[in-house]
């Protein structure tokens, strides 16, 4: 059980980031914490296993009890064996060479006996059912592998809390959905803790839902009640179903496709009559295209694609199906193996990187990687100045830059200090002073909340009607629906799919050999018989025509 | 990048308990720099080549892993021989023989790494009382050095693809470190935060709560005894 009462807290120097935080949790099921990036999610979790404020420092005030410990009066190591600690980034949890090393961690420090430790050991992987990886390091294992492993280290200790911090972050969505199967199992005798800020990843899982925003509790109840709280708009975005079934008027509210359809009865409507309009002119020709890593970690094989300029192609497929070694490759990063890419009439194999980032303009996942001045205006400046642009053109890139992509007033700021939302904008803006014809994008998504991403991909989607081809990687399906005109599908590296989206995702057996999930609204488009409806739009103009919802 | 090749086979050398094979790297080590008999350093390395052989190792891999120190060790010697007495047939002897020492020793750390896992080999150490944190800093280092490779790789192919060019020159050394700024910095921002979070989470295990038990792995079995005998009879003779 939590019990937190009026607590606050500041990291030194900041801003109060918790404030007059009441919440109080049963002792078992699913519990989600759900709120915008930002506010005060992570924070709320370190302070439930007493790194707040063991570890790390800040003014606190309040108190924070879970299983009748006040976190502030007992050390880390006692609170450790109640409360278990799951982050985001699996890679930086696991540090033993070993699955089996790494979840007997924990009991080793608690001085169990070595029969203690085996049976804990050997029932933390059964529980995950990742018996098959015991003797695997972290190197072999996929990244929902690893995190299924940080939480069977966490299990280890026998907590009767377990806290997750946006455990799915950096995953693929059939990784997704296992971690939260396993841990809606888990909740059965434990109470599960979950922070997350897509509440439509959590809803059909969770017990209570309490939303978070500016560092206190606003709602708390089950999720029924929190989707019809006439307030829960301002805190968040609701998944795309609720929206619609709000915005025709089904109450109380439904979340999922099936129920929609049941309530809106469409007719079938099976002709596709939207037709796409074609791009004829090639910005991006890869021909049989073979590769391979000298460790032979990742492979690509006999890939050949054709992008138009002016395209807007999202790539999609599960982690390691060799996605981004496909991407890196259209800016020369990679050089293939065998095979050619022509991009804009260079071929990758003899033009230097540095002449195709003029082409090529690759904003990569972590904006973390790149930042090094100590402005933004000297970040944005690094790309053309070293390809030579003079010093007055740059100014006048940037200026039009620092409007384009509503970053002005941070021009002088460092970049380090900024939002993750904000350093992605950065990142793309460090791109787009080097006025590239075609923009890759790995991961736009992860990590921010949904209001960010609109923003950001509204920016995108500005590019890609200025001219900009545009390439984006990702794993999340509402992002392809919305913005993508066209998908290709990768597994094992090879492309197994390519076409309109509505053509990919209306394609069962693509769907189930990529492991791909459908995106809401087109599983709702499945079931009514409409395969056209892919965006909002689109649903609310089928449901329109039809008028036949209640 | 590996520091540490572990490669599994099913062999007696990988069986044996990293102690013995530990004795072995210092008993031949030791052998190999205490005598200068030509005929006793080539029976070592023929002897070490031996325990790769009956290790079954992938003759690719030792030779890719070894080859910088093959050609280039005799190659130097000799040359340092020559210089040192003069060109002729006692100085390259002396050079060939004096690199054989140096490859009895690489071959056999080599063999030792691809035979025996980074977990054993912690084991083994804290099986030997070697302190605690000194085996955890050994685990963290094995494990983490490709993944920062990994990060650094990353961090320069996003400087790339904003036409920056990593280049060195001896000319202007100054100049070349600057030019290696835009790596450097957000290399040394990325370690930070990985080792914050990664201390987060080992906190989070009640790490150092008490003194820890340690999973008794390692057996000493009869291959290890035969194996010891083997090294011991080996020593004597040369010995004596």
């Amino acid at each position: 059980m939590i019990w937190i009462e009026d607590l606050s807290f500041e990291y030194s120097g900041n801003e109060n980031i918790l404030k007059n935080l009441n919440l109080k949790t049963g002792k078992k099921g699913f519990f989600s914490l759900v709120g915008r990036s930002g506010c005060g999610k992570s924070t709320l979790c370190l302070a439930l296993n007493g790194l707040i404020p063991h570890e790390i420092g800040g003014k606190i005030s309040g108190k924070v009890e879970v299983n009748g410990l006040d976190t502030q009066k007992h050390p880390i190591k006692e609170l450790a064996t109640h409360v278990g600690m799951v982050f985001q980034n699996p890679e930086s949890q696991l540090f033993a060479l070993s699955a089996e090393d790494e979840i007997a961690f924990g009991p080793s420090n608690l001085a169990l006996s070595l029969d203690e430790i085996e049976k804990r050991v050997t029932n933390a992987l059964k529980l995950l059912k990742i018996e098959h990886l015991r003797d695997k390091s972290p190197e072999e294992m996929s990244s929902g592998e690893k995190q299924k492993v940080a939480i069977a280290s966490a299990l280890a200790m026998e907590p009767e809390i377990l806290v997750l911090d946006e455990p799915t972050a950096n995953l693929d969505p059939a990784s997704t959905e296992d971690i939260f199967r396993i841990l809606k199992k888990l909740s059965r005798n434990m109470l599960v803790f979950v922070a997350e800020h897509d509440i439509g990843k959590v809803l059909e899982y969770s017990d209570m839902i309490a939303v978070m925003d500016k560092g206190s509790i606003v709602l708390e109840g089950t999720p029924e009640k929190i989707l019809n709280d006439s307030m829960i708009d301002k805190y968040l975005y609701l998944p795309k179903i609720c929206r619609i079934s709000k915005k025709i008027g089904i109450f109380p509210i439904v979340s999922k496709a099936s129920e929609l359809a049941e309530r809106t009865r469409l007719k079938r409507r099976l002709s596709s009559e939207k037709k796409r309009k074609k791009k004829s002119e090639s910005i991006i020709e890869i021909k049989d295209l073979w590769f391979e890593y000298k460790d032979k970690t990742a492979v690509l094989k006999n890939i050949n694609l054709d992008i138009k300029k002016g395209e807007f192609v999202a790539i999609v497929g599960q982690n390691g199906a060799g996605k981004s070694t496909l991407a890196l490759h259209l800016n020369g990063l990679l050089k293939p193996l065998r095979g050619d890419i022509i991009v804009d009439g260079k071929n990758t194999k003899v033009e230097k990187v540095s002449s195709l980032s003029k082409i090529v303009g690759y904003a990569f996942q972590n904006p973390d990687i790149q930042f090094f001045e100590d402005t933004l205006t000297e970040e944005i400046s690094f790309g053309p100045r070293n390809l030579g642009v003079k010093d007055s053109e740059i100014k006048l890139r940037a200026e039009s830059i620092f409007r384009y992509t509503g970053l002005e007033k941070f021009r002088d700021k460092d970049p380090f200090s900024l939002s993750v939302g904000q350093k992605r904008r950065v990142s793309i803006a460090s791109i787009l002073s080097m006025e590239p014809k075609v923009i890759i994008i790995d991961e736009p998504s992860t990590g921010l909340d949904i209001k960010t991403i609109n923003s950001l991909m509204k920016l995108i989607k500005k590019l890609n009607s200025s001219g900009h081809t545009i390439i984006m990687i990702t794993h999340d399906m509402e992002l392809v629906s919305d913005y993508a005109e066209r998908v290709i599908v990768m597994k094992n590296g090879e492309v197994i799919g390519d076409g309109n989206t509505g053509d990919v995702f209306n394609n069962e057996k693509l769907v189930r050999d990529a492991q791909l999930m459908l995106p809401e609204l087109m599983r709702f488009g499945k079931l009514v018989g409409d395969i056209d409806i892919i965006t909002m739009d689109d649903c609310l103009d089928a449901i329109e025509k039809n008028k036949c919802c209640r | 990048m590996k520091i540490y090749e572990y490669v599994h086979r099913d062999s007696l050398i990988h069986r044996l308990d990293p102690r013995s094979k530990l004795v072995w790297l210092v008993v031949f080590s030791a052998l190999v720099f205490m005598t200068s008999d030509a005929k006793t350093i080539a029976m070592l390395l023929i002897l070490t080549l031996l325990v790769a052989l009956v290790a079954k190792l992938p003759k690719k891999q030792l030779w890719s892993n070894t080859k910088i120190f093959v050609v280039l060790m005799p190659i130097g010697y000799i040359l340092l021989y020559f210089l040192l007495l003069g060109i002729n047939m006692e100085a390259f002897v002396g050079g060939l023989v004096f690199s054989a020492k140096f490859l009895v020793l690489i071959f056999s750390a080599v063999i030792f790494t691809m035979t025996t896992s980074a977990r054993d080999l912690l084991f083994a150490l804290t099986k030997l009382k070697v302190p605690y944190s000194f085996a955890f800093m050994l685990t963290i280092a094995i494990r983490f050095i490709p993944v920062i490779s990994n990060e650094i790789n990353n961090v320069i192919n996003a400087q790339r693809a904003r036409a920056y060019e990593l280049n060195f020159s001896f000319k202007s050394p100054l100049r070349s470190v600057q030019n290696f700024i835009p790596v450097i910095i957000p290399v040394l921002m990325l370690l930070l935060k990985r080792s914050h979070e990664l201390s987060l989470s080992i906190d989070s295990r009640a790490f150092r709560a008490n003194k820890m038990t340690y999973p008794e792995k390692l057996k000493f079995g009869l291959e290890d005894c035969l194996f010891l005998f083997f090294v011991a009879v080996v020593s004597s003779i040369i010995l004596v």
